[in-house]
């Protein structure tokens, strides 16, 4: 009797869910457009796609994360990190060497690869081999990882371009390199998710661990992998990222884990794991937040608003893959 | 012609020191359909997750073809073409069917990427040897859980089984898909497969099978060919044991009507139950798994929501009540599962004791009067002479089975319910601890409150029950009074509802 009337208000749960990302994205457009003529332009879509590249990477990482059911919440804290210790063995390398040259970008690049995957391998150790709850697991890394990056620093402000590494000044057509690169990784990690037994096995896992492990699958193994992926993906766009700001505060990449999992989660990857994918979601959720924040900044709002609006953003975001979540006969 | 492809000997195993297999012995025709019978509980699920390679056995050793064959785990079990059909499905809802299928061996490009056309255009191929009808492209979340079922069966039989165990097939299936079901197996068996058949169905077990082993108890009683043999002798078979003297006995009356429901509907298995309960009765309900017993509990306690039908408590209507209402009204609810729902594992026996009783004893200050809750605490363990060292120190779950059981209980009886509902109240507890909760409950009932006993043991509840109602497929099957006790005819009504369409 009321089955049908319980239907047709599910249909529309789901219509909501499905392109409620995208409204609310064109409907931040048009009010931004409204209230500032320099918003809807071109060089402000650049700015944006720019802004948004380094965290695009750290979304790719968490995709595999969250594809678990797990979260990352060190991510942020792994970027500053990641940064840090890549600026400073730049900076030993410009003062020998002399600054500049190709061979500054390889180094930076893989020592933040390097220092990002071994975060990513000791909180994925804990959380398999100690079965640790993710989110207290990396909220412990978050405030480890920080109090080694402001020791090494002492606090104080480290110059990043001074030793040539400079990823958004070498430009390709209108946009930079980081653009180029980012795009590279997203196709590349969209790929190994959605098109590799890596990927598949890891969303089957995610769906129902007992059933994978029955079958053979190497659920431990998986899952390490994906928080390595995770880490190293954090600690690259952290070193992009201060390229492109130029220097390291200590407040650098604080935070950006409730950008980036919101972002994945907005682009309709489940919290509860085994669902969703990077490509159109996640790129969508990581532009939109940006936007966001970019439109803000030009309707010149108060800075403590961001702080409010970021938390509506995380808010929405759980709501709509909760209301989603159908907890699946297992 | 008929040689054996299977025979296990001397098979034995114990869970956390209870042995639930004392030594099988059993031998399996090739190409036959072996039914397996029992009751619940009789070692069934174990001994085949024996076979699958799930368990390992502590004792004795498996033929497969005359081979020695001793499976470490599931894979060495698919290894030597044994597949297992689960009771439980094991799809990946969020992957599409051709992915379930392939998810161990996805065909792979020169890219290491998975050829999706492929394995597609396989799946459906493979699919239509069982009359599968869908786009391998669906997510299974989206597939009916009958549809799944027979996935499930395709995905089992992708190895070129020699040997398929089907536990409980039937449960999810209508009518329709159940035939079908039975159609893959006939074919089956016409290309020489053997296979092993659980079910509780007995009509099912005659029309498939050839040959029927009987479980009881973790002992094999027989193996017969099926047309040896009836429903009523299987039935014997499967309940017979002599009732012993292990019940106590209170003399007691049974007063006016306490609790009455019509018609109650609730989730899925309930359907239209019902149920009247005295004062000072001991009311059993049996049923078997999946009847809907437990479910009538838990809408009776207000866990779980009533979608039709009415309750009367105490002459007033209480249908739709939370367990808080339900408490407060004087009904006490012990789960089956008391590891999980019933005791904090990791806390000591007083805490637990006091739980329920917190409020009543903290009164309006809000403060707990820890005076007072030693004092009960310690008159509920003398009472029901609970094996506890130190109340405050000893933890629940170095407790045995039978004192959990009694601290949960104790926990309920402070409160002085009026109802107590119990489900499963003797489960992983010893003979001698059984004896001390039949007689928990029969003073109880002495003392003018009336229990409510789910029970899968049938022995037990014609030994301390007054009255006994059966449930089947969410309906109530059939009622007996004490003196017309009869195992066959409870097993019977039992089991009458069970070939649900």
């Amino acid at each position: 009797m009321n089955e049908k009337a319980g239907k047709g208000l599910q249909l529309s749960w789901n219509h909501l869910y499905e392109y409620g990302v995208f409204v609310i994205f064109l409907l931040m457009i048009i009010v931004f457009a409204f209230s500032n003529p320099h918003f809807f332009t071109v060089k402000n879509a650049i700015l944006i796609v720019e802004q948004s590249s380094p965290l695009m990477l750290g979304v790719c990482g968490m995709a595999f994360v969250l594809m678990l059911g797990g979260i990352d919440i060190s991510a942020g804290a792994n970027m500053y990190l990641s940064a840090v210790t890549s600026a400073l063995v730049m900076q030993k390398f410009a003062e020998s060497n002399g600054p500049g040259g190709s061979a500054v970008y390889l180094i930076g690049i893989f020592t933040a690869l390097l220092v990002g995957a071994a975060i990513g391998l000791v909180n994925g150790c804990f959380i398999v081999k100690f079965k640790m709850v993710p989110f207290i697991m990396t909220l412990a890394m978050t405030s480890v990882l920080t109090g080694i990056g402001l020791i090494l620093t002492k606090a104080e402000l480290l110059p990043v371009r001074a030793s040539g590494f400079q990823p958004s000044s070498i430009r390709v057509g209108p946009v930079s390199m980081v653009v180029v690169i980012v795009l590279l990784f997203t196709v590349v990690f969209h790929y190994l998710l959605k098109y590799t037994v890596y990927g598949r096995q890891l969303m089957a896992q995610g769906n129902n661990e007992e059933a994978a492990r029955k079958l053979g699958i190497r659920t431990k193994r998986n899952a390490i992998i994906a928080y390595v992926i995770c880490g190293a993906m954090a600690g690259f766009g952290g070193v992009l990222s201060a390229g492109q700001v130029g220097a390291l505060s200590s407040n650098f990449a604080k935070g950006n884990e409730f950008d980036i999992i919101p972002a994945a989660v907005l682009g309709g990857i489940s919290l509860f794991g085994g669902k969703g994918s990077i490509l159109p979601g996640a790129v969508i959720g990581i532009v939109l937040v940006n936007t966001i924040t970019n439109g803000l900044t030009m309707m010149a709002a108060n800075p403590y608003v961001y702080t409010i609006v970021r938390g509506v953003i995380i808010f929405i975001a759980v709501m709509l893959d909760s209301m989603n979540y159908k907890g699946e006969l297992r | 012609m008929s040689t054996d492809i299977l025979t296990l000997k001397g098979i034995r195993k114990s869970f956390f020191g209870t042995e639930v297999l004392h030594g099988i012995d059993v031998s399996i025709r090739k190409g036959t359909v072996h039914g397996l019978v029992g009751e619940n509980g009789a070692g069934k699920s174990t001994l085949m997750n024996v076979l699958g390679g799930v368990f390992r056995p502590d004792e004795g050793e498996m033929l497969v073809d005359g081979k020695p064959y001793a499976p470490q785990s599931p894979k060495d079990a698919q290894k030597a073409h044994i597949a297992f059909v689960h009771q439980e499905l094991n799809l990946f809802s969020n992957l599409t069917v051709a992915e379930n299928l392939f998810i161990e061996d996805l065909p792979l490009g020169a890219f290491q990427q998975v050829k999706y056309k492929q394995m597609e255009q396989e799946t459906v191929r493979y699919l239509k040897d069982f009359q599968i009808d869908v786009n391998p492209k669906t997510k299974v979340e989206n597939l009916s859980m009958g549809v799944r079922q027979s996935i499930e069966i395709a995905k089992a039989l992708i190895i070129n089984a020699d040997v398929v165990i089907f536990d409980e097939p039937t449960t999810s299936l209508t009518k329709v898909e159940k035939d079908q079901l039975f159609r893959i197996i006939a074919d089956l068996k016409a290309r020489n497969v053997t296979i092993i058949y659980i079910s509780h169905i007995l009509e099912d077990v005659f029309e498939l099978c050839d040959d029927i082993s009987v479980l009881r108890d973790g002992s094999l009683i027989t193996t017969m060919p099926a047309g040896e043999t009836n429903r009523d002798a299987l039935i014997s078979l499967m309940v017979g044991r002599k009732l012993e003297n292990v019940y106590p006995t209170v003399e007691k009356t049974i007063g006016e009507e306490i609790l009455c429901c019509k018609h109650i509907a609730s989730g899925s298995l309930v359907k239209d139950a019902g149920l009247t309960l005295h004062r000072g009765e001991i009311l059993g309900v049996f049923g078997l798994m999946g009847s809907g017993r437990t479910e009538l509990m838990r809408a009776l306690f207000g866990l779980d929501k009533i979608s039709g039908g009415e309750i009367i408590y105490k002459g007033k209507n209480f249908t739709h009540h939370t367990p808080k209402q339900a408490i407060e009204a004087g009904i006490a609810f012990v789960t089956e599962d008391r590891r999980d729902e019933g005791l904090l594992m990791p806390k000591p026996v007083e805490e637990n004791l006091l739980l329920v009783h917190l409020p009543a004893l903290a009164g309006k200050t809000g403060v707990v009067d820890q005076r007072k809750g030693e004092e009960m605490a310690d008159a509920s363990i003398k009472a029901l002479h609970t094996k506890v060292q130190n109340k405050k120190t000893q933890l629940v779950c170095n407790l045995s089975g039978g004192n959990q059981q009694k601290v949960v209980l104790g926990k309920w009886i402070m409160h002085e319910p009026e109802v107590l509902i119990l489900d499963e109240p003797t489960r992983g507890v010893d003979v001698g601890a059984k004896y001390e909760i039949y007689t928990i409950i029969q003073e109880r009932a002495k003392e003018q409150s009336s229990v409510l006993v789910v029970s899968s043991e049938m022995e037990e509840l014609m030994g301390i029950c007054d009255r006994i109602v059966v449930m089947s497929a969410g309906r109530m099957a059939g009622e007996i009074e004490c003196s017309e006790f009869e195992q066959n005819s409870i097993m019977e009504m039992a089991l009458a509802g069970g070939g649900k369409a």
